[in-house]
């Protein structure tokens, strides 16, 4: 009992704490507007990034969105409206990402979704935005279900993950001469719809992958599955992995002397690969669907990062960031000053064959949610990457 | 290939054995579980990051002031938040340790950012030594040689000097240890800072070839358990037994069965050796009294 | 005050007309919250309701029975699996599917429980924070039935023909089931049962000289511990409507950890307050970025330093502060 006095505040303390929390959680504002998320001066958007955990690098991405909708606001906003980002954090579990964005819609109101990152986050989420009426422009990820079946109010962006891997199949057989193709994927949604469309496009071409390796994301040593590849005597080897794996990849097999040609997927034009991989990275071959970071078109988007970023690197998720923000602001333009979540979705589907600063060729029709079908190709050389290639889509 | 997956797999259980060490010291004499071991080891090799990249201090000296660090961070964990604990249960501890893990985390991501970051390193790892058909890289051929000097110093150390054999008797009755002159609450202290110095120097070997972020460790870590409990969690021999044979049984699988089920060895291993054998391989079980 | 003089009050579900006209008002409450609040506090209560329901089952073993588990997140995927796939796959209405999860992770835990047998403290950690990763690992690789990492929908429970489908509708059947836990683990405490475990937790060797059959006991209360995490999972899987390996990783478990321990070790109400406070805190602070996971892990510290009965401990000093007040 003389305990319990001398711990007289602090229990008060705890005791108002806790009070704090519920009235916190209770409290909410009702707002008035003729549009969920819209009033006379703010664009309420929202979008969920793993700001922590082991993906938490990739949140570049809702940073750079976030920077774009602040030069827009800067420059005067959208039709005289600023625009507001709100990010919230699911470390990448989709039970998490579930619950961030029903508080976004229901507690926060937000008007629309934009680049929310990841597959099977993207997934928890799909279904319940669509019953939901909240529009979702470009998630950041090439999963090629957001499209098909096409749902009113998703709209998926870049090249999906299986037009992409079948044409870095065909590139590689037609232009590199590839013989003997081995993937190297990533066992997770990402690297299986890679690893799908690789082995349907060799199937395609009379012959099969000559070996499939794959890895875990929390893998730490690779020289077992360099040996494995170095013994499948693979001329070329399709990667279908991100960054750090297949930097570890790439010198584990310079370590053992194996040196094919490395054709990978677009998550990899990331000028940070020379860094990791060092040497070993010259001359791999990079598909690309956004306009090249280091081309003379992208100067916008690098004095952009100048100044709104600077301490973001150029190239890589940020890229994917500034696309993604463009083609919302845009969206947002054509809707117009009397803004609705239809009115967006109308605006979106007259979208065809618009190209923005980073962006290329996007088309969206009243039954058309695949913005985006091309990529083109990039060598690196000399610490740079090359464009090797023009645009090129898969005729079907 | 049989031989060149054992080398490169002996190379990765020596980080194995080298965390595992510090687990066993710890675990021998605080009785605890370190789950911050592995993230003790992330904050010093950011710490020798910093040295390296942003004060420009050559690789020797910032290799040196990490190490010191990472002692001193050691024994200030053990100092500041174990000693104090008011009821030290086995659960109790354990928490304490997964907070310390849980707080490292957060912090390094907060002060170093999560993007992978390249550790500079004086040696090339694409330069490559070859033995007949093996090839081993400069690099592994450096984290073999440390991890074996760095051990075999330390068994000596624990077996021979007066301080190892207190810290032994501490591990085996903490009172009888006191009662025979044993400073017990430093040597604990010290203990700790040894293992954050096996972790620091683990960390800075590997990080060359694993690249640097705040989750370099998370994975290893849980490593460096089923290695500790291979080889029985009070034997130091075994740390380093049960280490180097998780790494090459890794990548056996990954070579011969499939590289899928590589990162699931490590929990097979643990479920078989507390099924049949749960001290381990060179552990020993003590009866425990009423 | 809270002088007992005989074993009946001991063992009394209530200890007084007030508690019982507090757990009358608090029913109340409950009732009417979604009446009264917007749809996704509503739904934050039933997430909090689920995790209320596998702390509980984790005080069970860790608090009452003093058996560590790091690898319930395991024990809940099992759950959540289940339930979805014995809905979504052998076509069985929810009604039976849900309890059947809970059983079938009640088999696991009551399997998890031999091993654990033989090992004490830090191994007995380590066998669990195994298992945990195993299941994920295992449901990762599994593909044919789990759906791999791509995850899966489970359906919509529902009952004959009334459909569960809204926020109002899970929220009450997670409060009720929510209340139905509670109530049975605060009754098997005060049995045979949770003495027995009390026993096991204070010292295996005395419990067994006192006739403790300490087999029986450790697997059971691994098993009702799992069936716990089970019953949790499966709510969670279906509250969520989207289900993943990722959704049940080792940081799952320490949550879930962390959750009793800043709670209280060994108390039902602890279990409840830690799993509302853990529940509600990633949403208080989301606006602070990285030092979530630093104020985790200083609570952690500092609970267990300075209040090692946590929460609860607090709410009773509370109590008897304002009961003694003002002297």
């Amino acid at each position: 009992m003389k305990r319990a006095d001398r711990t007289g505040w602090p229990t008060r303390t705890v005791g108002l704490l806790i009070c704090c929390l519920f009235v916190g959680l209770g409290g909410s504002t009702p707002l008035f507007a003729a549009e969920v998320g819209v009033t006379n001066t703010t664009i309420k958007l929202g979008t969920y990034q793993p700001l922590s955990g082991p993906l938490a690098p990739y949140a570049a991405l809702g940073r750079t969105i976030e920077a774009y909708f602040k030069m827009v606001n800067d420059r005067g906003g959208i039709h005289r409206r600023k625009i507001e980002l709100l990010i919230r954090d699911d470390g990448y579990n989709p039970a998490n990402t579930r619950v961030v964005v029903k508080e976004l819609v229901e507690r926060d109101k937000v008007f629309a979704f934009v680049g929310g990152l990841g597959t099977p986050t993207g997934l928890a989420v799909m279904d319940y935005l669509n019953e939901h009426k909240v529009p979702h422009v470009s998630p950041a990820s090439g999963y090629s279900g957001w499209a098909t079946p096409p749902k009113r109010y998703l709209f998926a962006q870049s090249t999906n993950y299986a037009v992409e891997s079948r044409l870095l199949t065909k590139y590689a057989a037609e232009q590199l001469k590839a013989k003997k193709i081995a993937v190297f994927y990533q066992n997770d949604p990402f690297g299986k719809e890679g690893l799908d469309g690789v082995t349907d496009m060799v199937k395609r071409m009379g012959s099969a992958p000559i070996a499939t390796v794959s890895y875990e994301r929390t893998d730490t040593d690779y020289a077992s599955h360099a040996i494995k590849l170095l013994r499948s005597e693979a001329d070329t080897v399709l990667l279908w992995s991100s960054s750090k794996p297949t930097a570890a990849l790439l010198k584990e097999a310079a370590k053992i002397g194996y040196k094919p040609k490395w054709v990978s997927s677009l998550v990899n034009l990331d000028p940070v690969m020379f860094k990791l991989a060092g040497e070993t990275w010259e001359g791999a071959i990079v598909a690309s669907s956004y306009t090249l970071y280091n081309s003379p078109e992208a100067e916008p988007y690098r004095e952009f990062m100048k100044k709104y970023l600077p301490n973001e690197r150029i190239g890589g998720f940020s890229v994917g960031g500034y696309a993604m923000a463009e083609i919302m602001a845009e969206a947002l333009r054509r809707a117009g000053r009397d803004l609705t979540r239809e009115k967006l979705v109308k605006a979106l589907e007259t979208f065809k064959n618009w190209s923005g600063v980073m962006t290329h060729n996007i088309t969206w029709g009243p039954d058309k949610r695949q913005g985006q079908n091309s990529i083109f190709f990039t060598k690196a050389e000399k610490g740079e990457f090359v464009r090797i290639s023009d645009w090129i889509t898969l005729d079907e | 290939m049989f031989v060149q997956l054992i080398v490169s797999g002996l190379a990765t259980g020596s980080l194995y054995a080298l965390l595992a060490l510090g687990l066993v010291i710890i675990y021998r004499t605080s009785n605890v579980l370190n789950f911050a071991q592995g993230e003790i080891a992330m904050v010093s090799t950011f710490v020798a990051f910093t040295f390296l990249e942003t004060l420009h201090i050559p690789y020797l000296g910032a290799f040196l002031l990490a190490i010191v660090t990472s002692f001193l961070l050691g024994a200030a964990i053990e100092i500041a938040l174990l000693r104090p604990a008011r009821h030290p249960t086995p659960l109790g501890l354990i928490i304490i340790t997964l907070g310390v893990q849980q707080i490292l985390y957060g912090a390094a991501g907060w002060v170093w950012g999560y993007d992978t970051k390249v550790f500079p390193s004086p040696l090339s790892d694409t330069k490559i030594h070859r033995l007949g058909s093996v090839v081993l890289s400069e690099v592994n051929l450096w984290i073999l040689t440390a991890s074996i000097i760095l051990m075999v110093a330390f068994l000596v150390f624990f077996r021979y000097t007066r301080l190892g054999v207190a810290m032994r008797a501490i591990s085996q009755n903490p009172t009888t240890a006191r009662l025979m002159g044993a400073r017990t609450p430093w040597i604990v202290s010290l203990t700790w800072a040894i293992a954050s110095v096996l972790g620091a120097v683990a960390g800075i070997l590997i990080a060359p070839v694993t690249f640097l972020d705040p989750n370099m460790m998370l994975n290893p870590l849980l490593k460096a358990f089923a290695a500790a409990t291979l080889g029985g969690m009070n034997s130091l021999a075994g740390a380093v037994v049960g280490g180097g044979s998780l790494g090459i049984l890794e990548n056996l699988v990954g070579g011969y069965l499939t590289p899928e089920l590589k990162d699931s060895v490590a929990f097979f291993v643990i479920v078989l050796v507390l099924c049949l054998r749960p001290s381990g391989l060179m552990g020993r079980h003590y009866r425990r009294r009423v | 005050m809270d002088v007992r003089t005989d074993y009946l009050q001991e063992i009394r579900l209530f200890r007084s007309t007030a508690a019982r006209r507090w757990f009358a008002l608090l029913l109340v409450v409950l009732v009417v919250i979604p009446a009264v609040v917007d749809s996704y506090l509503v739904y934050l209560l039933a997430l909090a309701a689920v995790y209320i329901i596998t702390a509980i089952g984790l005080n069970l073993l860790i608090g009452y029975t003093g058996q560590i588990s790091l690898g319930h997140a395991g024990f809940m995927a099992i759950g959540a699996y289940a339930s979805s796939l014995l809905m979504l796959k052998l076509h069985f209405p929810f009604a039976l599917a849900f309890p059947v999860a809970g059983l079938i992770a009640a088999l696991f835990g009551f399997l998890l429980g031999f091993p654990a047998l033989r090992l004490t403290g830090p191994y007995l950690a380590i066998a669990t924070l195994g298992f945990g990763i195993a299941v994920a690992q295992i449901l990762v690789k599994w593909e044919s039935l789990s759906g791999g990492s791509m995850g899966i929908h489970p359906p919509k429970p529902s009952f004959g023909r009334l459909v569960l489908s809204g926020e109002t509708h899970l929220y009450y059947l997670t409060i009720m089931m929510m209340l139905l836990m509670t109530t049975g683990a605060a009754n098997l405490m005060r049995s045979k049962i949770g003495r027995a475990f009390i026993a096991v937790r204070d010292s295996d060797i005395a419990a067994t000289a006192m006739g403790v059959d300490l087999t029986l006991y450790k697997t059971l209360a691994f098993a009702i511990s799992a069936f716990y995490a089970g019953i949790g999972g499966s709510l969670m899987a279906h509250l969520v409507g989207f289900i993943s390996p990722e959704s049940f990783n080792l940081l799952v478990s320490i949550q879930l950890l962390s959750m009793i321990v800043i709670g209280g070790l060994a108390s039902i109400l602890g279990s409840i307050l830690g799993a509302i406070l853990l529940t509600a805190l990633p949403y208080l602070l989301s606006g602070i970025k990285n030092l979530p996971m630093v104020i985790y892990g200083a609570c952690l510290i500092l609970v267990v330093m300075f209040e090692p009965h946590g929460l609860r401990g607090r709410w009773t000093k509370i109590r008897l502060y304002w009961r003694l007040w003002p002297f």
